[in-house]
């Protein structure tokens, strides 16, 4: 694969919101299967420049590979987020449960649920910073 | 050979890598080769099914990765866990529940 269709793959990955850590993995693995492909042709009786172009028309466009991944990591995220909003109702149908026999708790929750927002926010901020600075 | 199958062949690309690795680790395009070879050139599935599969499957806790040297060259091996070992357990019996069930179908509406 060419650099430029590398750069390309890399971007949709990107752009897909896929983290850089998991990017970088998939695009060396790219390059090796692409690589174990050219050997492959190469070994079968075809010249290096023609292994390489029928390495690139096995391997399929950077766009369509790189739809595979959104794909997974959409349907990764989504399950992460039921998750959440499970363990949120949960959370809230207990402090109901808890509020309903002591109504002055209200507000202790309502606290704890804010400063717990305010930290994940300043923690996720903070690691945003640090990885992408 | 086509490169994308028909829409029942969901699951299918994670049954037979989970069965594939259940009997040694393999690196993506080992089991791309493999997974031909298994099947006798009648499922091909590609690198855009591969990769993100085995990276769903790592997250989940079926399979871990290792970087290992092989022929010079350094490879991520996939290695099946007990978690995924178990997945395989139940997707084997999905799919002998499902395959039974077509066939018979199919062999219903074949007589009719």
């Amino acid at each position: 694969m060419r650099s430029a269709q590398l750069s390309r793959f890399r971007r949709s990955l990107c752009s897909a919101g896929l983290p850089f850590f998991q990017v970088r993995r998939a695009v060396s693995e790219l390059v090796d299967h692409e690589n174990d492909l050219i050997d492959e042709a190469i070994a079968a009786g075809l010249t290096p420049a023609e292994a390489a172009l029928d390495a690139e028309q096995r391997i399929g466009t950077p766009e369509l590979i790189a739809s595979g991944y959104a794909r997974q990591f959409k349907t990764a995220q989504a399950a992460r987020g039921q998750l959440h909003v499970a363990s949120m109702a949960y959370v809230l149908e207990w402090a109901d449960d808890v509020c309903a026999e002591q109504p002055q708790n209200i507000i202790r929750w309502g606290v704890a649920l804010a400063t717990g927002a305010l930290c994940t926010a300043a923690f996720m901020g903070a690691l945003h910073a640090v990885l992408f600075a | 050979m086509e490169r994308t199958g028909p829409l029942f062949m969901g699951g299918v690309p994670e049954l037979l890598v989970l069965r594939l690795l259940s009997q040694s680790p393999m690196y993506g395009y080992e089991l791309v080769k493999s997974i031909r070879l298994v099947t006798g050139d009648a499922i091909s599935i590609g690198e855009g099914v591969v990769y993100p599969l085995l990276h769903g499957l790592e997250r989940s806790g079926s399979l871990r990765a290792k970087r290992q040297k092989n022929n010079g060259r350094t490879r991520v091996y996939y290695y099946l866990t007990a978690k995924g070992r178990k997945r395989l357990g139940r997707l084997t019996d999905e799919w002998a529940r499902v395959s039974s069930g077509v066939n018979v179908a199919l062999g219903d509406t074949s007589h009719a």
